[in-house]
């Protein structure tokens, strides 16, 4: 029998790994060289605070082509930055330069004096005071909101009880059906004991969910991506965004128990926002006063949240004016790879233009003269029936 | 036993014995040693400057004596086995140590003597301790049979060859492993989960429920490595067979990243398909929540213990987040009815 061996092209192999030697002592002296991976760069001002809550507004560009103001809410389980992790590749700076005017929350990273924080606080309390925020800040009656991942869930659920301040909502690689199995974070989580894990930690540290993500493709992103780092190592900018990723990935707040516990128990064991059996502070969340037109964007390969935990979404909304957009790539990759770049930020930003209808400023409900100033933490005055949409 | 002195007969006929064979060793010893070159840095010469100097010269054995029977509690029998002894001592803390040293420490009467003042056997109390002894000894077997035996018998079998090919796989390992863990959790393992009783009940309860917690998630991490394991085995023979498939094919792997690119797709989709399984989940589960468990449990004690020192407990503090938690929203709730009287102010 042969050597398995020798199905190597040894002369080929060796000259191959000397190379990549060559690249990995390259790469270390240019490691060396790196003293800051910079993050989050696009311009951007604190507009309100809440206890551990930051409320950003990027700087908007001249030509404005969209007049409704859209708040991005990202996942409690990783950093907002993600959106513009690198100059060149910022999902922001593209929202921003197709005219978007865009705020962003930042969660910030939850203490155990945040471990009571449940669901109700999160989207009634602190996306609320948000929402209003914006309104004040861009003098706009409505937002409209784009949730992401996890926000995203927050978001459909905000507008199904907030509906009259949500113009338009964008939902991206968000889940709503719990019930599939296609993703093993969704198997998994069916049988995990909760409450076992917020007992036993209060915030849950965020390394352990980060460690179920890595373990949903563990060759790959644990052994693969770094022998990948190879090469690239030679090239300064490169290796930089490498270590943007890895400074993202590994970046994971901890998880209010409260918040963690109904999360995993309402929706992924009991997937009651599809059954519209969920409840936040005592109102039922029905999916079907969702009035406003929406943008349900879902991934292909999507490994975290595949299209079966999304799409059923459209099904279930009051409102006619529905898409479904379908993005080619994975979980991460609508928001870094590069047909992301040119395909998808100029998707929404055209769906949004196209639903930009002037929406009247109700005076009344804002503030005489808008404050520069951090909003200081306040829930607001309930809006008027006659805003509904 | 009809005699207690029977008992010491043998007992001290055993102990000549003994000492003898310890003199009979040392004067062979010290042969050796002192027939090496004298230039020679032997061993014995180093350990001996090294003892000998550790002891004080010319100090007082009455002293020593003294402070020896003190350290003891002063008890009369103490001073009785350092007497015994003190020939020895002083031979080593003068250098001239010798095997006749030893003489006295072979004296049945002397020793007799020491053994009566130290623990004033009679016969009663001989049988009674006998008697229990005996008693604990039924128990100890008729708890800890099942277990044992098992275990006597799978190490014999092993030992025997007494194995399929099919034994030495991993899953029967975890199988056998198994049995063996239920047996003890239905023999002596019993002791963890016994009810205490006393002033400690709680932490007592609390210890073994904390071990108990701790060896399930030892258990579940076993499982949980060996599912790992045969997954990677599997992975690894599967990557051979396409090596095979490519050397049949007459190809080559041009450059490394292609093999390393089939190791890594090989790996992932078992791996996968793994994880996919309904068997999986539930062991990662058990696994974590086992983890989970034991941590909580861990928790507690050292909340127990910390309960004497001027810090604020994980418990107190909770406490503490939640009345704070509760604080904020009322004060939110204030707050935002007051921004209504204002704006309502401001409109009229």
């Amino acid at each position: 029998m042969n050597n398995p061996f020798s199905s190597f092209d040894a002369k080929s192999v060796m000259k191959h790994l000397g190379e990549l030697n060559s690249k990995l002592m390259k790469g270390a002296e240019l490691l060396t060289d790196i003293s800051e991976v910079d993050v989050g760069t696009a311009p951007k001002q604190l507009i309100y605070e809440e206890d551990k809550l930051k409320l950003y507004h990027y700087k908007p560009t001249d030509d404005k082509s969209c007049g409704v103001p859209v708040l991005v809410v990202y996942a409690l389980v990783n950093r907002p930055y993600m959106l513009d992790i690198q100059p060149d590749r910022s999902f922001i700076r593209n929202l921003l330069e197709l005219g978007l005017d865009v705020y962003i929350i930042d969660w910030g990273y939850p203490t155990q004096a945040d471990r009571y924080l449940s669901m109700d606080d999160y989207i009634n309390g602190y996306m609320d005071n948000c929402v209003e925020a914006v309104r004040k800040n861009a003098k706009s009656d409505k937002v409209s909101l784009m949730g992401v991942c996890q926000g995203g869930t927050f978001s459909a659920i905000y507008s199904a009880l907030h509906p009259e301040k949500v113009q338009n909502l964008i939902t991206l690689v968000a889940p709503f059906d719990f019930s599939t199995n296609d993703g093993l974070l969704f198997h998994w989580s069916k049988t995990m004991d909760v409450d076992a894990l917020v007992d036993a930690y209060g915030v849950v540290p965020g390394n352990i969910l980060n460690d179920g993500f890595l373990m949903l493709m563990p060759f790959n992103l644990n052994i693969k991506k770094y022998v990948d780092m190879l090469h690239v190592m030679e090239d300064k900018e490169k290796l930089l965004n490498f270590l943007r990723m890895e400074k993202w990935i590994f970046d994971s707040p901890g998880q209010a128990g409260e918040c963690l516990r109904q999360f995993v128990k309402d929706c992924y064991q009991g997937n009651k926002l599809i059954k519209g059996k969920l409840k936040l502070g005592g109102k039922t969340v029905d999916l079907s006063k969702i009035t406003m037109p929406i943008l349900n964007i879902y991934a292909s390969a999507d490994h975290l949240v595949p299209p079966a935990a999304t799409k059923p979404f459209n099904d279930l909304v009051g409102t006619e004016d529905k898409t479904l957009y379908e993005f080619q790539g994975g979980h991460i990759g609508v928001f870094v790879g590069s047909r992301s770049q040119k395909e998808l930020a100029p998707a929404i930003s055209k769906w949004l233009i196209e639903r930009d209808a002037p929406v009247p400023v109700k005076t009344t409900a804002l503030p005489k003269k808008p404050t520069a100033k951090p909003v200081i933490a306040t829930r607001p005055k309930a809006v008027k029936k006659d805003n509904k949409q | 036993m009809e005699n207690p002195s029977d008992y010491f007969d043998g007992w001290m006929k055993m102990q000549q014995q003994a000492f003898n064979v310890l003199r009979e060793q040392a004067l062979q010893m010290q042969s050796f040693y002192q027939n090496a070159s004298a230039d020679s840095d032997n061993p014995f010469n180093n350990w001996s400057k090294a003892v000998f100097q550790a002891f004080p010269v010319g100090a007082d054995a009455n002293l020593a004596k003294d402070t020896f029977s003190k350290t003891l509690y002063g008890n009369e029998a103490m001073q009785k086995l350092f007497e015994l002894w003190q020939p020895l001592l002083n031979a080593i803390r003068d250098k001239t140590i010798d095997p006749a040293s030893y003489s006295d420490l072979t004296d049945p009467t002397k020793i007799k003597q020491v053994v009566d003042k130290l623990f004033n056997f009679d016969l009663d109390a001989m049988n009674q301790l006998q008697k229990n002894a005996s008693q604990y000894a039924d128990l100890y077997q008729q708890f800890g049979k099942p277990w044992t035996e098992a275990a006597k018998s799978q190490s014999s079998n092993f030992m025997q060859g007494n194995f399929t090919p099919s034994d030495l796989q991993p899953e029967a390992w975890l199988i056998q492993m198994k049995a063996l863990y239920s047996i003890f959790e239905n023999a002596t393992g019993k002791v963890f989960s016994a009810p205490a009783v006393g002033k400690d009940r709680e932490k007592m309860e609390l210890l073994s429920k904390c071990a108990k917690a701790m060896s399930t998630f030892a258990a579940n991490n076993i499982e949980y490595q060996q599912m790992m394991q045969a997954t990677g085995q599997e992975a690894m023979q599967d990557v051979v067979k396409a090596l095979a498939a490519k050397i049949e094919a007459g190809e080559k792997f041009e450059q490394f990243d292609e093999f390393f690119a089939l190791w890594i797709d090989t790996n992932e989709k078992a791996f996968y398909k793994l994880f996919q399984t309904e068997a999986f989940s539930q062991k990662r589960n058990a696994l974590t929540n086992a983890g989970f468990n034991a941590r909580k449990l861990y928790n507690e004690i050292v909340e127990r213990e910390l309960v004497e020192l001027p810090i604020a407990r994980r418990s107190e503090m909770d406490e503490v987040y939640k009345i704070i938690y509760e604080l904020r929203k009322q004060v939110k709730s204030l707050e935002s009815t007051i921004q209504e009287l204002k704006n309502k102010d401001q409109q009229s």
